[in-house]
């Protein structure tokens, strides 16, 4: 039984907000609140991985009164974002790095570590490079390592965000088989539509961050350049070591339209995006936008995580080269003040991914490929990613989006591929 | 079935064998004084990261983002001697580009962990291996954040032309510092939820050596003689 009364997680001076709620054992409880409300934060300090107010029980055990190592072979925490929990090199390696670090017996490690590869669908995979995953398959690699030790509270961080619907289902099930072996499992969720296994309580929060980030005007009316045309003509690709990818990807798109690429994970969706617009060179075959290779500052790619983009220490930073070439229209002196006020680094994940699509879509390319642009965001963050991306459409960039998330893909693209044995079938 | 997964080896070099080959490669194109003297130690290098690597074009990529360091320092070295001493700038190119293909095998060769694998089984203390093998790991993220970070520089119009790779280093390595101070964070995190302790950790595989490695030593060591001897 986990048991949280006026639970607070703590960051210098913010505070995060107030939980209290008890988790039964086989139990599964929710955290739902926007982008920023605090979720991470609470997840992490109930882990004991972040300061905290208030009391979190055990068991009626104070958890910062129980020893290190058994604390983290009982409570498990599962990230949002998988690439930040990844310490090794091979899927299985990665998984037995729990059980090294808590000293359990190599066999029994072993055994386990194998069980829950099977488990999230992964068992296939076990002595491939981790960096051969993709983005979903990533996240139930850091599940699988979360089960590993049998924990008896399992924190769940919004951890289908890049999940295709088999691996939903995988990840539902794993975390069903722990519920049922009585663990307590406390998720956080952006999207209430998103909860990989229903939960007997709810708990929703507030917005906890004071800011939210307010962007001025894209301007331009269009590409005052040729229409794009983005052509790829049997294209075919692989990585060193990792065999064939993309086998026969043909389309041909133009500027104004959206594309949406599904396909589940590992299907290529990325190294589609990629080809197409040039950071690959295909093995065989062409891709051409407007006859030529498509490179920036024609195209542009976001990528899953988009966080290197952001090298400006203030939201202002990012924007002030965009004001001076007028690309976005010069803000109120009060919106001025706060974007100088606000640094990247205090920006939530959801925010930090909008302000990404914004600078890009901003720049008016001719092609403009977004690589899972609403991971883990919330509805109201979601939307705000629809517009961008239709506002850049209407400007005359094409957009591409690669996603697992099929209901934003379905509502803002004209034409929907998806990704079947490394070619593109149109839907 | 359990042993033989256990005793799977991720390095195609083993971490001892790879770390002793590079000390030797360093410390004789560091010794040698002459272009022709450092040659041996030069085609080694290169014989066995293509043979560790099995990449040309990624060994093609790192010898030229050194090329500019071997350069840039032989002139140095060519000004400071007066002018006098020429081949101080070919010399220095292939010292650089020697110790590049060097440390391709334990960058790419050698499996993280098992580098601290190896180094607690000859006795080293724990925090010490477990910080080399993080060491490892941060540099092998860094690496791929390396083409990351160029892609959103790229992207974001800071970077138009191969050529700015060169003359842009510095917004390079900004974005290149802060992604891997970024990626520290998490990685320090990532093993605190795991509960890594470096004074309790304790291996749980063993890391066998084989025939190759100790070829590889002998090959390198017959390369370091014969360099000291031209």
């Amino acid at each position: 039984m986990l048991r949280l009364r006026a639970f607070r997680a703590r960051r210098g001076d913010w505070r995060g907000p107030e939980v209290d709620a008890s988790i039964g054992e086989g139990s599964v409880a929710a955290l739902v609140g926007p982008n920023g409300s605090g979720k991470t934060s609470t997840l992490l300090a109930v882990a004991g991985l972040l300061e905290h107010e208030g009391s979190a029980e055990l068991d009626g055990v104070e958890l910062s009164s129980i020893d290190r190592r058994i604390l983290r072979s009982r409570v498990s925490y599962v990230p949002e974002d998988p690439t930040s929990y990844v310490v090794r090199n091979y899927v299985l390696d990665e998984v037995l790095a729990g059980p090294e670090f808590l000293g359990m017996d190599p066999d029994e490690a072993l055994r386990r570590s194998l069980d829950v590869l099977e488990a999230v669908g992964l068992r296939g995979r076990a002595h491939d490079p981790v960096e051969f995953l993709s983005g979903g398959q990533l996240q139930r690699l850091v599940m699988a390592c979360s089960l590993v030790t049998s924990p008896s509270v399992l924190l769940v961080d919004d951890a289908i965000s890049q999940v295709d619907s088999e691996g939903r289902r995988a990840i539902a099930e794993a975390i069903g088989e722990a519920v049922s072996r009585g663990a307590s499992v406390l998720m956080a969720v952006s999207d209430p539509e998103k909860v990989p296994l229903r939960p007997s309580s709810v708990m929703e929060l507030p917005h906890a961050r004071p800011a939210e980030l307010s962007l001025p005007e894209l301007l331009g009316s269009g590409n005052s350049g040729p229409r794009p045309i983005l052509e790829a003509r049997d294209v075919r690709f692989g990585y060193p070591g990792a065999g064939e990818v993309i086998g026969d990807l043909s389309m041909r798109a133009e500027g104004g339209e959206v594309i949406g690429i599904t396909g589940p994970n590992g299907s290529g969706k990325t190294t589609a995006l990629k080809l197409l617009t040039g950071i690959l060179r295909p093995r065989r075959g062409k891709v051409l936008l407007n006859g030529s290779r498509p490179a920036p500052p024609r195209s542009l790619y976001m990528p899953q995580n988009p966080d290197p983009m952001l090298t400006g220490r203030t939201v202002w930073d990012e924007l002030e080269p965009l004001v001076e070439s007028k690309l976005i229209a010069t803000p109120e002196a009060e919106m001025r003040a706060e974007l100088e006020r606000t640094p990247i680094g205090y920006l939530g994940a959801g925010s930090r991914r909008i302000l990404a699509v914004y600078l890009l879509a901003a720049r008016r390319p001719m092609v403009l490929a977004l690589d899972e642009p609403t991971a883990g965001l919330d509805p109201k963050n979601a939307q705000q990613v629809s517009s961008l991306v239709r506002a850049a459409a209407e400007r005359g960039t094409l957009v591409l989006i690669s996603s697992h998330d099929e209901p934003f893909v379905e509502s803002v693209s004209d034409r929907v591929f998806r990704i079947e044995e490394g070619r593109l079938v149109e839907r | 079935m359990s042993a033989e997964l256990l005793s799977v080896r991720r390095s195609r070099v083993h971490p001892v064998a790879a770390s002793v080959a590079v000390a030797l490669i360093a410390s004789s194109v560091t010794l040698q004084r002459s272009v022709l003297g450092s040659l041996p130690v030069l085609v080694t290098s290169l014989v066995l990261a293509l043979l560790t690597v099995r990449r040309l074009s990624l060994m093609a990529v790192w010898a030229l983002r050194f090329l500019p360091m071997g350069l840039g320092l032989g002139a140095f070295a060519f000004l400071a001697s007066g002018g006098g001493e020429v081949e101080l700038v070919p010399l220095l190119v292939v010292r650089i580009e020697t110790m590049v293909m060097g440390s391709m095998l334990l960058a790419y060769g050698v499996e993280s962990w098992e580098l601290a694998y190896a180094l607690r089984s000859i006795g080293l203390p724990g925090w010490f291996s477990s910080s080399i093998g993080i060491a490892h790991v941060l540099l092998r993220r860094s690496l791929r954040s390396l083409d990351e970070v160029i892609a959103a520089l790229r992207s974001k119009g800071l970077i138009a032309s191969p050529l700015h790779q060169l003359t842009k280093v510095g917004t390079i390595t900004r974005a290149l510092v802060a992604e891997s101070l970024s990626s520290a964070e998490k990685v320090s995190l990532a093993l605190e939820a795991r509960g890594f302790d470096p004074e309790e950790w304790r291996p749980i595989r063993p890391v066998p050596l084989r025939l190759w490695d100790v070829l590889l030593i002998a090959v390198v060591a017959s390369a370091f003689l014969i360099s000291s001897l031209l």
